[in-house]
């Protein structure tokens, strides 16, 4: 049964690998890595050149404490700031490029070979939320830390190797989450195109409105909250990142249950 | 021995199967015939297990195997195969097969002529088909149902699959083929069964077809209903084309006997022949007979 679901999953690896997602979402990190470096490293210098230069421009209404917390001149609130931006543009990247993966598969008919030879339905579908899960969240998880030692180069280094890293462990399991919930949601409903966007929204809304409750931090979307503020008390997450992984198993339970009775012919 | 009982399928109120009945000895090729939308992939899909039917069931010598999909030991080859593309073929197959048995997987590969490091997504229709005839043989199975698996093939294409098919008879598997290409039928199946309306509207012995009867055909000008008694109690064997269409059977061993048997029974017949012709039998005319 081990060898079986292995077999699937080293089939999905190179469907990432030679699918070009790999290189897809790396680019998309090697972007959003640029957009956050060189903001803050030029706007700071252009901004004050312009108020110089152009004093009408620039309103009074901006103040200096606003150009920093949108450019920060330290390396936490520049990794928060990646964080954030993370969890806003990579991760719709990655639920638009995921949530269509097993519904395209199996409208298409490429499952009734596989599923007629022996495979199990429910490990087709478990391994590629897990092949993509992880996909998604390793190369996160491996810019978060080479953001970390080049932003540490010129900014005021106030933050720990080692918070970084715990962060950037956290940050990657929110998109792992954020990737094998969707995958796996996405067998519930006919069109794929629902789990998107209800992901998208989940993801957009959750961690901002949820910070304006107390109870708000009890919720696994604060996983993302967390490290978008850079918080130092790692015990806050035990809770969500429990939650998280209740959830996905519960939605793997039913999503199991829903694809093993599914028809697979086109 | 597949046999397939009273299989009824709607989709909706769609009503696309009406008791499809038929059964397959070992080592004989069953053609599907029937027109585009007649039903024809969903009783392969319900045989393949891959599509539940609302009643009726396959028993695969004597043996239910309604609705199990693997395992069961049925292999299928689908109208448009689809593959993981990105793959070679000897990882496709590797796959199918779990990674063991790498004797098989180079039989299979060396008995499809197919080769081992091209990537699917590069390969041809043909070669495409043969890796789908690969993966549905995989696990050796008693029965193979092919859906069409010669449509889109050059001549030598077509050719090649059918010689596969040949080959798996010989081996004793049971075959259930559907194709538009009704020579391709002619040439390799022992029996085919015409499905319209949602049934098998006719089942025809091949052999039979090949070893050849003719026909005349007789076009009245009214309709002539009430002269059916009259020529079956004649002895000669007929179909009735349309009310005005009557087709009587000639026997090639006997053929000016039967012949001189039709002519003088039209003689004597008080009805006004608008023309009469002979008819040889081959598919092409039973389909557009049967499936109009």
């Amino acid at each position: 049964m081990m060898s079986s679901f292995m077999c699937i999953i080293k089939k999905d690896f190179r469907e990432y690998m030679r699918g070009k997602k790999c290189i897809i979402f790396s680019a998309a990190l090697f972007a959003i890595g640029a957009m956050v470096i060189l903001t803050t490293m030029f706007f700071p210098t252009l901004f004050s050149v312009l108020a110089e230069k152009v004093p009408d421009i620039i309103s009074d209404s901006i103040s200096l404490d606003s150009i920093r917390y949108l450019f920060p001149d330290n390396l936490k609130d520049s990794m928060g700031m990646w964080a954030s931006s993370i969890g806003t543009f990579y991760s719709i990247l990655v639920v638009l490029m995921v949530h269509g993966l097993i519904r395209k598969e199996i409208k298409r008919g490429a499952w009734i070979f596989p599923v007629a030879s022996g495979y199990k339905k429910d490990y087709l579908m478990l391994s590629k939320a897990l092949v993509y899960g992880l996909g998604s969240a390793l190369p996160v998880f491996i810019f978060t830390n080479i953001f970390f030692f080049l932003a540490s180069t010129f900014l005021d280094n106030n933050l720990s190797f080692l918070r970084a890293l715990l962060s950037s462990t956290v940050l990657a399991f929110a998109i792992f989450g954020i990737a094998t919930i969707t995958i796996l949601t996405s067998v519930f409903f006919k069109s794929s195109i629902v789990t998107a966007l209800s992901m998208i929204g989940i993801v957009m809304v959750a961690p901002d409105v949820l910070s304006l409750f107390s109870f708000g931090h009890y919720f696994p979307t604060y996983l993302l909250t967390f490290v978008y503020t850079m918080e130092s008390d790692f015990r806050m997450i035990i809770m969500p990142v429990v939650e998280l992984i209740s959830i996905t198993g519960i939605i793997y339970f039913f999503a199991a249950k829903k694809v093993v009775r599914m028809e697979i012919s086109r | 021995m597949l046999e397939i009982e009273e299989i009824h399928k709607y989709f909706g109120e769609n009503k696309v199967l009406n008791g499809v009945s038929f059964s397959v000895d070992a080592g004989q090729i069953y053609g599907l015939i029937g027109k585009n939308g007649a039903g024809k992939t969903t009783l392969m899909n319900i045989m393949a297990g891959l599509s539940a039917p609302d009643t009726g069931r396959c028993l695969l010598a004597e043996h239910s195997i309604t609705g199990s999909v693997s395992g069961a030991s049925i292999g299928y080859l689908p109208d448009l195969p689809a593959f993981y593309d990105y793959l070679t073929v000897d990882e496709y197959i590797d796959f199918l097969l779990e990674g063991k048995n790498k004797s098989r997987k180079d039989n299979l590969i060396e008995m499809m002529d197919l080769p081992h490091n091209a990537k699917i997504a590069t390969m041809s229709r043909g070669m495409r088909q043969r890796l789908g005839i690969a993966a549905a043989i995989i696990n050796n199975p008693d029965v193979v149902l092919l859906d069409e698996p010669t449509s889109a093939l050059d001549p030598s294409g077509r050719a090649d699959v059918m010689k596969i098919l040949l080959r798996l008879k010989e081996e004793g598997k049971v075959i259930v083929l559907s194709s538009h290409i009704l020579a391709d039928m002619e040439r390799v199946c022992d029996k085919v069964g015409f499905l319209s309306g949602g049934t098998i509207k006719k089942e025809l012995n091949v052999e039979e077809l090949r070893e050849g009867c003719s026909f005349v055909r007789v076009t009245f000008a009214e309709e002539i209903g009430i002269v059916v008694p009259i020529i079956q109690n004649s002895g000669i064997p007929f179909d009735i084309i349309d009310g005005h269409i009557f087709r009587f059977v000639i026997d090639d061993t006997r053929q000016k006997e039967d012949q001189k048997k039709v002519f003088s029974f039209l003689g004597k017949l008080d009805f006004q022949i608008k023309s009469i012709q002979n008819e040889s039998q081959n598919l092409d005319k039973i389909f557009a007979e049967v499936c109009r």
